[in-house]
């Protein structure tokens, strides 16, 4: 029969030589930890070995085992450091050992066991307090202790000791700052909140469609969002922390976004609800991501919605912004069509510049979504020259189909996305040679890194720590006059301010020269309300609402340029503010699939070690020559179940500790 | 010691430590075994289990209090007049044992007399502990079917450290709870062999097996057994006494064995002067100990893993200790060396293993007579003195039918409650009292160079009462200053109402306590005031 460990609380008298025994048994680490919670009664910590241990459900890779019958141990070999034992343990036993990166527990002394020996701890304690034996002899001996003894092994209490044991541990878990987004970091990091885990559970399981639906319970891009997402959650993504340097690459999130949104079969569209009419009027003007999920939501909520929009397509930067070889117009035209069948009112070429006229209409409210179009100028002698040209305006004109043309030799001045969007666009109108040139270093600029690696993949140069000076129109040519730069003290974003070397003077001659240092958003004074630092509008963090009563505003118009994913989740807590300002609930959560308790039977995975990270397919470089087809493109079946198989499944910690955790 | 030997005839614990088990009533006075001597509290707690009532008295609320069912908080150095105070109870509702008393005491007359004015208003006011609280004491001692008395270093490190133990022995005699299983008298000593030390005569009063040097016939059976002429006759000086007598110039050399006096003796500045002055001075030790430091020579000895022999425990238990490991090179055992030192001075100490010296023991000491090697070493638990002969199964219980005196009675001999030698004024207004913690082990020279023990206790601290706290200005966790009149020692302060208002409390382990203790010694036995010395406690000042 198998042997348990005693507890008797009574007899404790904290003279805790059972921790220095287990510290020494050990080189230097202790399972063992006297806790003494008021004057008179310390309560010794130590692993339960439970039966039906979360921690054991909980592992990825069946590192933590049962040994010798009932013991909970780890086999360090296959621990990879993931600490998900660690978070789930109701009474943080499971420590992660700084040396080796895994994680280590009590495992009841089972190598002197092997030896006919007890555990250092119950051999060592003087007061006879701690015992190791078969179960009924220790429930005998427990009988006359109610509530003063802990007999490990059986079930977990929620009254006494365990209890005090269990609170006291997520007191020192809420001391860590953002401790519950440490659990799921990836959800944590999305702006949007989507449940990550669980959809990439569903895609695991060959249910892509369920997938989907996931997904649209929080944001109605997910084609848009699966192809040009900057992807928090992957820079989050636990993987970051194995101890195994193969398997330290992110699950490829934004990847198997794009499966789940291939595999529409409507299954999220059965359970989609709205509410019956409310009769009240809310203009949006905007109709990017940010202007477009708020009124797909505020309409759900039977609020009557308009949107305005003064250029004449609808997607904002998502249609003018992104170049067509990243995001496809018939992607997103095909998710913007799925929200406008809720019933939305459009008005394309239509710029409003004051709001009085809306609300003698009767708009009740109003939503400010205009994004940040506005090109900010160089503020360099020759700016005006002809063959220089502003990026948000090469860009949108390439979307509207407009005819644009670059000379062959093209500067494009600036590190963010939009430059490295304007390169790789010159590239495909015929440029022979592109060339970015960035102020700061490759480590500061805020373009994503995939986007400048195929900037470089496709033949762009980048010259770092160069500005220009002074632009000179000169033969149908340009002269760009610039400087070198090194990097001095940090600026007010903390990255580090370029300094002028003086004499370091350069020109370089140029056809066209594109300006992609910056957007900020246009603000008519008409309508009436305060701005803050860049251009922005200013508005309470909480409700989005603006200086003037019944005006909100979100996005990029608030934020600065930001990112789409940012946008989304404007749009979403605007609409809930809304709504509530109208006289709503603001609940715009939905559930467009029925909850499932998750499984674990996707636990200690054999193979689990040997995947990894599946990298979509590209277009070859041949084919990308002058031609703006989709470059990145998607994962198929098996390769997309496979990648969703390497997830550690973070969120099972929740789920296995929420009927402990108080 | 000496005042168990005064009254009962005897100085050592008498009944054995499972014995505690069958108590009915412990009552534990200046012992915190809790964190003291952890293993006797597994018996403690039987002793519970089984019905037992605790009673503990202490000015500290120790991890031992816990376990007690009455505790009685009181003033440093007051405990005679909290022991004659119970016995006035208990003589007044009559609860004694009168035919005990009558069979097997004499005196009892003259103690009636003694404790008639320790009434409880009167013992109230100098001990702090309420009238109703002696009335439970006296009625749980006096009441229950076998009580003990555990004490420690609370009793006797007192200039009334001897009257101390005379009154716990009254009380004892008084209730008749001695000589019988679940009762007793029982000092806790520290060291395991601190008891075996003292029945081979490492003391300055006696040769071994308690002869007093100044016993002519004694002395002469003894001298014939080491072929000598004579011994000296005169008591010799004790560690205090030693100190002073450097400082006046009549001491020249000293060998210290396993001691650590700049850290464990009282007012240890004076002790540091003196050992550094000496012309000569030899330390015997595991480690470049603190008063090492100091040496001339230094003599490195083997650990208890590497050595074999016996030891006596606190009651009186003899055992065999087998070695672990050889000695590491460059050391040897004490016996050894002291040996070596021996002949080279002339003498023939011809050993050829710590048995031998056991074989001596049986010859000189009476008590250890039948403790042969051969048996002390198959004895599962070993054998517990006095053991006449090879034949006798040893003797757990003492006084069972005699006492130790010469009549066979015990004694009960009156004493009264003095102040201690140091006491509160406005420049020094609170009482240091010293004591250990559960981490470390005396001077601190084995449990301070061992990572695990120091990190959970890793530096000298002072527990101090809040309302104190407020007065000096001084909050948990801050570094202060405590102060007397022989020193200035850093600590940091631990606020707490562990200790009562007016007394703080600082373990020995580290260097600092015992520069500010007293070095007042009882007449009797020479033990110093370590329980008690004027203190105050400033903040630091910002340099």
């Amino acid at each position: 029969m198998n042997k348990v460990l005693y507890i008797d609380l009574n007899r404790c008298i904290y003279c805790r030589s059972c921790e220095v025994a287990c510290e020494r048994e050990h080189d230097g680490q202790s399972f063992m930890s006297v806790l003494l919670l008021d004057e008179k009664q310390p309560i010794p910590l130590k692993c339960h070995h439970c039966e039906d241990a979360p921690c054991v459900k909980v592992c990825p890779l069946g590192a933590l085992c049962y040994i010798g019958g009932n013991i909970v141990s780890i086999d360090a070999a296959k621990c990879a450091g993931c600490q998900l034992c660690v978070l789930v343990c109701p009474f943080g036993v499971p420590q992660l050992d700084p040396l080796s990166n895994t994680a280590i527990k009590c495992d009841l002394c089972y190598d002197r066991q092997k030896e006919g020996r007890r555990p250092a701890c119950v051999i060592t304690c003087p007061a006879r307090a701690l015992a190791y034996d078969e179960l009924n002899v220790l429930m005998e001996r427990a009988k006359d202790k109610p509530g003063k003894a802990i007999i490990e092994g059986t079930e977990i209490k929620d009254s006494g000791p365990d209890a005090i044991l269990m609170n006291q541990a997520t007191e020192k878990r809420q001391k860590v700052a953002d401790w519950e987004a440490n659990i799921v970091p990836c959800s944590h990091a999305c702006p949007a909140e989507i449940d990550i885990p669980r959809y990439v559970r569903l895609i695991a399981q060959g249910r892509p469609s369920e997938a989907l639906a996931v997904i649209r319970e929080k944001v109605p891009f997910p084609g848009v969002l699966g192809r040009i997402c900057i992807h928090p959650c992957e820079t989050a993504c636990r993987h970051s922390q194995l101890n195994k340097p193969e398997l330290t690459d992110p699950i490829s999130i934004k990847a198997l976004k794009r499966f789940a949104a291939t595999h529409d079969d409507g299954t999220w569209r059965q359970r989609e609800k709205v509410l019956p009419a409310t009769g009240k009027r809310v203009a949006i003007l905007g109709s990017g991501p940010c202007g477009l999920t708020a009124a797909f939501y505020l309409a759900k909520l039977g609020h009557t919605v308009s949107i305005f929009e003064a250029l004449p397509e609808l997607g904002g930067m998502m249609r003018v912004g992104i170049p067509e070889y990243r995001l496809p117009s018939r992607i997103l035209q095909a998710e913007i069509e799925r929200i406008l069948d809720v019933g939305i009112e459009v008005k394309v070429n239509t710029r409003v510049e004051s709001f009085d006229e809306l609300f003698e209409q009767k708009y009740s409210a109003i939503f400010v979504a205009v994004g940040a179009h506005q090109g900010i100028r160089m503020g360099i002698e020759g700016e005006d020259s002809p063959g220089v040209i502003e990026c948000v305006d090469f860009l949108r004109r390439m979307a509207l189909g407009e005819a644009v043309r670059v000379g062959n030799k093209v500067a494009v001045i600036g590190g963010g996305n939009a430059a490295i969007d304007s390169a790789r666009t010159a590239l495909r109108l015929g440029a022979s040679e592109v060339t970015i040139l960035y102020r700061r270093t490759q480590a500061e600029m805020p373009a994503s890194p995939e986007e400048i690696n195929e900037a470089i993949h496709e033949g762009i140069k980048i010259l770092f720590l160069v500005a220009p000076n002074k632009i000179t129109s000169r033969n149908a040519k340009i002269e760009l006059e610039c400087m070198r730069m090194e990097l001095g003290e940090p600026d007010a974003s903390g990255r580090r301010r370029p300094v002028p070397l003086p004499g370091s003077e350069f020109t370089t001659e140029f056809d066209t020269v594109i300006a992609a240092i910056g957007q900020s958003p246009q603000v008519p004074p008409g309508f009436g309300v305060e701005l803050a630092k860049g251009n922005v509008v200013q508005v309470d963090p909480e409700t989005s609402a603006t200086s003037r009563q019944g005006v909100f505003a979100g996005g990029d118009a608030v934020t600065g340029p930001s990112s789409v994913i940012e946008a989304i989740a404007q749009g979403r807590k605007a609409a809930s503010s809304i709504d509530k300002y109208l006289g709503g609930t603001g609940i715009i959560d939905e559930q467009l699939i029925p909850y499932e308790e998750p499984m674990v039977w996707l636990r200690g995975d054999e193979r689990f070690v040997s995947r990894r990270r599946a990298h979509p397919p590209c277009l070859p470089m041949e084919e990308r020559a002058r031609s703006f087809s989709e470059v990145e493109l998607g994962l198929d079946e098996k390769v997309a179940a496979n990648e969703a198989r390497r997830c550690l499944r973070c969120d099972l910690v929740l789920h296995l500790s929420h009927q402990y955790l108080l | 010691m000496t005042g168990l030997v005064a009254t009962l005839g005897s100085g050592a614990m008498t009944n054995p430590i499972p014995d505690i088990a069958n108590a009915k009533c412990l009552f534990i006075i200046g012992a915190n075994p809790a964190e003291d001597h952890p293993i006797i509290t597994r018996w403690i707690w039987d002793a519970k289990e089984h019905g037992a009532k605790v009673i503990v008295a202490d000015p500290r609320y120790t991890p031992t209090a816990w376990m007690a069912d009455l505790f009685l908080k009181l003033k440093p150095g007051t405990d005679i007049a909290l022991i004659n105070g119970i016995m006035h109870l208990i003589i007044k509702k009559k609860l004694y044992n009168k035919n005990f008393i009558d069979k097997r005491t004499t005196g009892f007359e003259q103690l009636q007399k003694a404790v008639s004015k320790y009434d409880p208003e009167t013992v109230e006011k100098v001990s702090g502990i309420p009238g109703h609280l002696l009335q439970e004491a006296a009625g749980l001692y006096a009441k229950a079917e076998a009580s003990a008395i555990i004490y420690c270093m609370g009793i006797t490190q007192h200039t009334s450290g001897h009257e101390n133990v005379v009154a716990l022995a009254n009380l004892a005699l008084l209730c008749g709870h001695i000589g019988r299983p679940g009762t007793g008298v029982l000092p806790l000593r520290g060291q395991n062999n601190v008891q075996g030390a003292c029945d081979v005569g490492a003391l300055s009063t006696f040769l071994p097996g308690y002869v007093q040097v100044t016993n002519d016939e004694g002395r002469k059976r003894i001298a014939r057994e080491w072929g000598v002429n004579e011994l000296p006759g005169k008591p010799g000086l004790t560690v205090v006494e030693m100190m002073n007598a450097i400082g006046e110039g009549k001491i020249k050399g000293m060998y210290i064995m396993g001691e650590n006096p700049v850290i464990s003796d009282p007012d240890s500045r004076h002790v540091e002067e003196a050992l550094s002055q000496i012309d000569f001075l030899v330390v015997q030790d595991m480690f470049l100990s603190e008063t090492a430091r100091l040496a001339h020579v230094v003599l490195p000895v083997a650990s208890w893993a590497e050595k074999e022999g016996t030891v006596t425990g606190t009651e009186r238990r003899v055992q065999w200790m087998r070695k672990a490991i050889e000695p590491l090179d460059g050391t040897r055992a004490d016996w050894q060396i002291i040996c070596e030192i021996a002949n080279r001075l002339g003498f023939s100490f011809q050993y050829a293993a710590p048995e031998d010296v056991l074989r001596e023991i049986n010859r000189v000491v009476p008590a250890y007579a039948g403790i042969t090697p051969q048996r002390v070493k198959e004895q599962v638990g070993g054998i517990i003195w006095p053991c006449p002969s090879p034949q006798h199964p040893g003797t757990p219980i003492l006084h069972v039918e005699r006492f130790g005196t010469s009549d066979g009675l015990a004694r009960f001999i009156p004493v009264e409650y003095k102040p201690p030698s140091e006491t509160t004024s406005r420049a020094y207004p609170l009482v240091l009292t010293t004591g250990r913690v559960v981490m470390h082990y005396n001077s601190g020279a084995m449990t301070r160079r061992s990572s695990p023990l120091l990190k959970r206790s890793p530096e000298l601290f002072v527990e101090v009462n809040p309302s104190d706290a407020e007065m000096a200005e001084i909050k948990n966790n801050e570094e202060v200053s405590v102060v007397t009149r022989r020193a200035r020692v850093t600590a940091r302060a631990v606020v707490t109402d562990k200790v009562i208002p007016g007394v703080v409390f600082m373990p020995f382990h580290f260097a600092g306590t015992n520069a500010l203790t007293i070095s007042s010694l009882d007449p009797t036995a020479k033990i110093p005031e370590y329980k008690v010395a004027a203190c105050r406690i400033e903040k630091r000042s910002e340099k």
